[in-house]
């Protein structure tokens, strides 16, 4: 896409720090450095934004990223398979339109990632959407299974569940007061424009009426707001007891006050969560299903143990409710790609604190700087030609020329799936009374007891990653034509790209009219052994996961490094304060 | 009801003069000494009338990433209005401008509003190289205003902002529901489907149950 005959020269040979990678690790230091004095140049070998975060806006470049795969040249990748069934004239042209990205993270509201972002006055950079519902694909027979251990009957121990429930009608009590509570200042605070926030005072009285499962063929809604637990007609009263009971110890079990919590988790650290559920809490294997599916490890149920999913746990129930206007949701995403995304603007935030940010340019060798031309710690040798100098070089293995073996470990397949069809019924809202439709979910298909899941990211035309439809604007045809809406849906398992095929197909065989997969991309992610960087003031970092969620540990490895260099955590990318003196000048 | 907002960008090879025109525009700041962008600011705002009805338009910089082309498409997000910036006494900045259209039609909202801006009109008699008529069929040819400008004497400045803005304001499609609206800048909810998150409250780590 570069028409130019010139090279422009690098404006400076001399560097506090030398970033190769425009990943979102990268990106996130770029900024924090740039903004904390040091002078950043930021370079990647490819000629686009984001690393294994990239997204792509053409077909025509998803090829070229494929080529890559298939030649060995993409560290990490392999295996890519397109198949595409897109007539020329089916609204594609070139392709442009569709934005398919290698990382359409979903965020937590209550992720550090997404504080961070905020402190750093950046979240305004972005279209935020919000994620919806998870749902699990269960048959009849998989449901029906437990419901021999209760009923209404159960006439052993209905004291017991008695006050079970009770105590649980009143901790969601307590908790939609919460809501309400974060609600009515959220409403003060946004009021302003008058109207519009009517609804404010029903939310209350919500409730009873609302609080049956979706359900949509054998696609059934992971129960997950405290009214659907506390009140869905789908659970049994005890089932109700036993989440209730585990979800508070999902709360507590890294409180070191509730001793009684944190010994339980002590004990059972490594024990899968499976087995932990039907053992300490027992609930039936389909709720179990749905509460491991909102870990978003796509592993075998069997192998995700208690300490890996509690974590994931917390952050998904604590984020719940949180966000204003629609809380049934627990996390967000990016339009445009996810952390795709977020890589860009960052790379632009770190511009505007002064960075440089190259593309199309590698670093070929680096080495310490022995010879001491200049102060410098380190010399870097680039694809260019040209040599620089940094006391800092950041990168994965890969990007500052180290070697990198493959490890054994698991491997992720991936896929992206364009089909054009009704999937809206995975975006409606959940509640009457939220104000946002959510642009995307989660849907899990399980591979029983030893096999892994099949994670889908359903991603819908809101998000800005399909073209809009020719007819936008009202007559009667455009708004049928508008009723089959393009979307994404993004696969991610341990398992095999014929599994992932399967699981979209039982996606696609709910939605009507029945679609084709227009197009899909997949490929597989390995694991890779990063080698420790030898020279004084090498960076290496771990490559990203290839997670669903976009992880805490990101932002905590970045912090570490950021330490490392400007010797203190504190005011990790925050605004310099003359800058948002400036800007609040600005608005007046 | 807050004023509407509307995102206007610049774009433009290095040292045709846009953070220039933009100073002058918005500061009325014409400094030949301190013709870098702005550290630390990633877009202006400037309040202005149109029809009699308050905007407040958002003028976004490229903070130096146009000149090694690394610019983000997300810069190019829900944007309703890009200016296109080329020096007159430059020939190799009017060149590019294909580069950059097609940057535009390629990343841009499809209906967003395109004004090409020739600038340094204060050397039209001592060292104009591109003709008013090159610039103007360039711009005919992408359906784009034209307009050619001096920072330095202020000739024409408000011009392109002030008539990018108005078209943009009479594109229903750009002002309703679209992309500049989704912004979020701390407006409320809004009510099209697409409501604005608003991610301005910090969440305070509540007791759990």
């Amino acid at each position: 896409m570069n028409d130019f005959s010139d090279i422009p020269p690098l404006p400076l040979a001399d560097w506090d720090v030398l970033i190769s990678g425009t990943g979102i690790k990268q990106s996130l230091l770029a900024v924090a450095l740039c903004r904390a004095g040091k002078t950043v140049l930021q370079l990647d070998k490819n000629s686009y934004y984001g690393g294994s975060a990239a997204a792509f806006y053409s077909l025509s470049e998803v090829d070229a990223w494929v080529a890559k795969v298939n030649s060995g040249d993409e560290v990490g990748i392999k295996n890519a398979v397109v198949v595409s069934n897109a007539g020329e004239g089916a609204g594609y042209g070139s392709g442009r339109g569709y934005t398919l990205s290698l990382a359409p993270h979903l965020v937590y509201w209550h992720s550090s990632v997404l504080e961070i972002l905020r402190r750093a006055d950046l979240t305004d950079g972005f279209s935020w959407h919000a994620v919806g519902s998870w749902w699990v694909c269960l048959t009849e027979e998989e449901v029906a299974v437990p419901a021999v251990a209760t009923g209404v009957g159960g006439v052993v121990g209905l004291a017991e569940v008695g006050v079970k429930a009770a105590k649980l009608a009143s901790a969601a009590g307590k908790k939609r007061a919460g809501w309400n509570k974060g609600r009515k200042k959220e409403s003060v605070a946004e009021t302003t424009p008058g109207g519009g926030e009517e609804s404010v005072g029903e939310r209350v009285t919500q409730g009873n009426s609302e609080t049956t499962l979706r359900k949509v063929d054998n696609f059934r809604e992971v129960p997950c707001t405290f009214e659907d637990v506390a009140w869905s007609k789908d659970l049994t009263d005890k089932d109700r007891g036993q989440l209730g009971e585990f979800l508070r110890f999902v709360m507590r079990y890294n409180d070191p006050t509730d001793q009684k919590c944190s010994r339980i988790f002590e004990e059972n650290r490594q024990t899968s969560l499976r087995t932990f559920l039907s053992e300490i809490f027992p609930i039936p294997p389909f709720i179990t299903t749905s509460i491991s599916s909102l870990t978003l490890i796509p592993s075998a149920p069997s192998e995700i143990t208690l300490e890996q999913a509690l974590p994931r746990l917390a952050v998904h129930f604590s984020s719940l409710g949180k966000i204003p206007d629609v809380r049934s949701s627990a996390a967000l995403t990016i339009a445009y790609g996810g952390s795709a995304e977020l890589c860009q603007v960052l790379s632009r935030a770190a511009a505007i604190a002064g960075g440089i940010n190259v593309l199309s340019r590698g670093v070929k060798s680096l080495c310490s700087n022995k010879k001491g031309d200049g102060n410098r710690k380190l010399k870097a040798q680039l694809e260019s030609g040209e040599t620089i100098y940094a006391d800092w070089a950041i990168g994965e293995a890969s990007d500052l020329a180290k070697e990198v073996k493959p490890l054994d470990g698991k491997s992720m397949s991936r896929g992206i799936y364009v089909i054009e069809t009704q999937i809206g019924w995975l975006f409606e809202r959940k509640y009457k009374d939220e104000n946002i439709t959510p642009a995307a979910a989660v849907v899990v298909v399980p591979g029983g007891d030893k096999g892994a899941p099949v994670y889908i990211i359903a991603r819908s035309g809101v998000t800005g990653e399909c073209p809009r439809s020719q007819c936008e604007f009202s007559n009667l045809k455009s708004i049928v034509m508008s009723l089959i809406k393009p979307g994404l849906l993004h696969a991610v398992t341990e398992s095999s790209y014929g599994d992932m095929n399967a699981a979209i197909d039982k996606v696609l065989q709910v939605c009507s009219p029945l679609s084709e997969i227009l197009y899909s991309l997949q490929y597989t992610a390995v694991t890779t052994s990063p080698e420790i960087g030898s020279e004084d003031g090498t960076v290496i970092l771990d490559p990203l996961t290839q997670d669903i969620a976009l992880q805490d540990d990101v932002l905590e490895e970045t912090l570490r490094i950021y330490e490392r260099i400007v010797g203190t955590r504190e005011g990790f990318m925050d605004v310099p304060e003359e800058i948002r003196r400036m800007k609040e000048e600005m608005e007046e | 009801m807050a004023d509407p907002t509307i995102k206007v960008l610049l774009i433009g090879p290095s040292s045709s003069g846009k953070t220039a025109l933009l100073l002058r525009y918005v500061e009325d700041i014409f400094d030949t000494d301190n013709a870098t962008a702005t550290i630390g600011v990633d877009f202006k705002v400037k309040k202005l009338s149109v029809k009699g009805k308050p905007h407040r338009v958002l003028l976004f910089d490229t903070a130096g990433q146009e000149r090694f082309r690394t610019l983000t498409s997300s810069y190019y997000r829900n944007a309703q209005g890009v200016l296109l910036v080329y020096d007159i006494s430059n020939r190799e900045t009017f060149t590019t401008m294909e580069y950059w259209f097609k940057e535009v039609e390629k990343y841009a909202p499809p209906n967003a509003i395109k004004c090409l801006v020739g600038s340094k009109l204060d050397k039209s008699t001592s060292s104009r190289i591109v003709k008013t008529e090159e610039g103007q069929a360039l711009a005919d040819r992408y359906g784009a205003g034209f307009y050619e400008v001096s920072s330095k004497t202020r000739e024409n400045v408000k011009e392109p902002f002030v008539d990018t803005v108005t078209r943009i304001v009479e594109t229903p499609e750009l002002m309703n529901g679209g992309v500049g609206a989704r912004r979020a800048i701390a407006t409320a909810a809004s009510s099209t489907p697409v409501a604005t998150l608003s991610l301005d409250s910090p969440p305070k780590k509540a007791g759990c149950c």
